[in-house]
């Protein structure tokens, strides 16, 4: 196919006013196409826009982008400017995306399979690094799940085609995309892309992540054609409806044609279901108040993270959830993969947190100080097994600091960097800003 | 969008052959191809080949062939008769990705249906795939008619701004450039292996569509090839079959299209009887 670039061919830095070299052709998309190249020794991606899209207004967007710099290392953020002799248009050079990262549409197609643990970090990263772009004063515009990749293992993220990225407030035109994930008001037309419509657009991302399904898309879809676009924008714009919306039953789930949204929906625990609901209803009614903010969401995914256990019979995970729980008068009910009654494990409350104590549950400084950032590179304790007594599960002191724990009869002991409280229930442990009890 | 004075005009040939081991054993052609317009050149071209295969599970219905090319080139007529509302050709490319193989798929489900509807299924087919497949089979089969028959599927939209492909299981799609180069717009498959091959039938077939999408920046291709696998398999390797995309365009700029299109049943029944036994069905979109 004939391609901008040639292989070898070297293009040059308008900063540095260096080389990179052309080394492979990785894709093409609706703006331009994507290049592996050589730029310092190192490999990096390479993006060149066609004649007819890379225009100025493109190339100041660009430079701006540039200027500004990435939020933070999630962002495929563009590093340099670039131009080759002879060759229309210009292009920019941006970190090469892992291979282990996996787009959301392969999730959607299930050529990714990941863990819950996995999906709610994923969700926790997303909302993180979109409070940091929003905090610098620009929005992205663009949302999609053409544009997030993630390792299907970890659950960590990237951010991809930044160079749409805009300034809050700018009025530079280029509504971006299909209408699925652009806010409604996007949608009719009565507001451009704003931080406010990307917290609509990053929860229909956290929706599909979590439901592998959109959140709008039920009764309501099925008469829509290929790309019958007045009844697109009436179901993304002038009429959306929340497929789980309670007072609207109006475009439930069809079973047969949106079987994830009802298989996955009645797993995760209510807290889950009451924000995506707020996103959904109050968030389109109201879209200046109304939505969930990052940080909400934030919260909201550690929360998740937190509350998952294993189904002691099939292994598969489960999620604690207190409200249930309350409901159903202490019964953990049954595993949503075999059926079987769920044992609920130890658990850790903690200031406001509730955390399960799995096998291979570790605790982070945020969970024992409401003031530490998220910071999951050292953790501060984990799960331990008694080395003789495998019934005798423990929490291992992993900080810098000694814990002082008191038993359910009221016993003191100190517990010194590298050594383990066993898990008891009644057992307090003061983790020095906080104090902690373990439950059953 | 182009300037309309320097636009691509497509002109789309075809050719569908009874494989050489179906006629020996009596067996209809499963293949299909179908394009649009039909019998005229023109700025923008769908067109499709599929291979209504015959699996462990199937009744041998050979229109399953002519219904998935019907769903795919009018999917993608009232795709690209919907863009003018779209914004940008990143808009476009995302809504053939998110749209095209749900509503194929959609298409075909209700035309499998319809055709279910016309002629159930009768106890003498439930009986043999009972009798090859065992009674589990015959139980979901009944509890999913829909399983009794698939297609493979490949197909293409070609306008004067960007190409799009569609692949459902095996077979090829060649872009060939005017200078002979070859390419495949349409990313593997590593689950295509042996005789194992994704294909529209059950449920979620869209997952499986492989979407390929050129904005057409430079040059236009010369020539766009679909085909379905029998044409690969008769040769001895990728190497010597994606060699076919070069020699046509050269055989089509020496002695016309029209000439090629005449000759394609003898070549194509040659490369079934010498190769794959296989039905073979190709279908060429070439620039004017």
């Amino acid at each position: 196919m004939n391609q901008i670039l040639k292989l070898g061919q070297v293009v040059k830095t308008e900063t540095t006013k260096k080389d990179a070299r052309v080394d492979s052709f990785l894709g093409g998309g609706g703006q331009g196409e994507v290049y592996r190249a050589t730029f310092d020794g190192a490999p990096v991606a390479l993006k060149w826009y066609f004649p007819q899209t890379g225009s100025r207004d493109q190339r100041g967007a660009l430079e701006l982008v540039v200027k500004k710099g990435a939020p933070d290392s999630r962002f495929l953020w563009p590093i340099e400017l670039a131009t080759a002799r002879g060759v229309p248009a210009f292009g920019y050079i941006m970190p090469l995306r892992p291979a282990n990262y996996k787009s959301i549409v392969d999730l959607m197609k299930r050529r990714a399979e990941p863990t819950f643990r996995a999906l709610a970090t994923a969700g926790f990263q997303l909302a993180d690094s979109f409070l940091q772009l929003h905090a610098k004063g620009l929005c992205y515009r663009d949302i999609s799940f053409g544009n997030v990749f993630f390792d299907p293992k970890s659950g960590d993220v990237l951010i991809a085609d930044n160079d749409n990225v805009g300034v809050e407030g700018a009025t530079r035109a280029g509504v971006l995309g299909t209408p699925r994930f652009m806010a409604p008001e996007v949608v009719r037309g009565d507001a451009m892309p704003s931080t406010q419509t990307d917290l609509f657009s990053l929860a229909v991302l956290l929706f599909y992540m979590l439901m592998v399904h959109h959140p709008l898309e039920g009764h309501k879809e099925l008469d829509i054609k290929c790309l019958d676009l007045p009844a697109m924008n009436k179901l993304y714009g002038t009429e959306p409806v929340f497929i789980f919306d309670p007072q609207d039953a109006s475009n439930r789930p069809e079973p047969g044609y949106h079987d994830n949204a009802i298989a996955f929906w009645p797993i995760y625990p209510q807290f889950i279901r009451d924000l995506f609901t707020k996103a959904f209803t109050d968030g389109i009614r109201d879209p200046q108040h109304g939505r969930v903010r990052e940080s909400e969401w934030r919260a909201a995914m550690i929360r998740l993270r937190d509350s998952i256990l294993y189904c002691g019979n099939c292994g598969a995970e489960n999620f604690y959830d207190a409200d249930t729980l309350k409901a159903s008068g202490g019964q953990p009910g049954v595993c949503w993969s075999c059926g079987k009654s769920l044992a609920l494990p130890f658990r850790l409350q903690v200031n406001r947190n509730t955390i399960m104590l799995n096998y291979d549950t570790q605790l982070y400084p945020h969970h024992v100080d409401d003031n530490r950032l998220y910071d999951f590179s050292a953790p501060l304790a984990e799960i331990t097994r008694h080395p003789t007594n495998p019934n005798v599960w423990g929490l291992k002191n992993l900080s810098s600091g000694k814990w002082v724990t008191t038993t359910a009869e009221g016993v003191v002991h100190d517990v010194e960097p590298g050594r383990s409280v066993s898990l008891a229930p009644g057992t307090r442990i003061n983790f020095g800003k906080a104090e902690g009890e373990v439950r059953l | 969008m182009r300037d309309s004075t320097h636009a691509p005009v497509w002109q789309v040939v075809g050719c569908s052959v009874k494989g050489a081991s179906h006629i020996r054993n009596g067996l209809p052609n499963q293949d299909a191809m179908r394009w649009l317009p039909d019998g005229r050149s023109a700025r923008r071209s769908s067109f499709a080949v599929a291979d209504g295969y015959g699996s462990a599970r199937c009744c041998m219905r050979p229109r399953r062939g002519a219904l998935a090319v019907l769903a795919a080139t009018d999917a993608l007529t009232e795709f690209a008769d919907g863009l003018r509302d779209l914004p940008s050709l990143s808009a476009i490319k995302r809504a053939a990705e998110e749209r095209l193989p749900q509503e194929i798929e959609r298409r075909w489900n209700a035309a499998v249906d319809a055709d279910l509807a016309d002629h159930p299924l009768t106890e003498a087919e439930l009986g043999r795939l009972e009798e090859r497949d065992g009674a589990r089979s015959r139980e979901r089969v009944l509890t999913t008619p829909r399983l009794t028959d698939g297609a493979t599927l490949l197909s293409a939209l070609l306008t004067d701004a960007f190409l799009v492909f569609l692949q459902l299981g095996d077979g090829d799609i060649l872009v060939v450039d005017d200078d002979g180069a070859v390419s495949r717009p349409v990313p593997g498959d590593s689950r295509l292996f042996g005789n194992e091959t994704t294909s529209l039938a059950g449920s979620d077939a869209w997952r499986d569509f492989r979407v390929g999408f050129t904005a057409l920046a430079g040059p236009p291709p010369a020539l766009v090839l679909l085909s379905t696998d029998g044409y690969a398999n008769s040769f001895r390797d990728d190497a010597g079959f994606l060699q076919v995309g070069a020699d046509l365009l050269s055989l089509i700029r020496g002695d016309g299209l029209a000439v090629v299109a005449a000759a394609l049943p003898t070549w194509l029944a040659e490369a079934s009887e010498a190769g794959s036994g296989d039905d073979i069905t190709l279908v060429l979109a070439s620039r004017l």
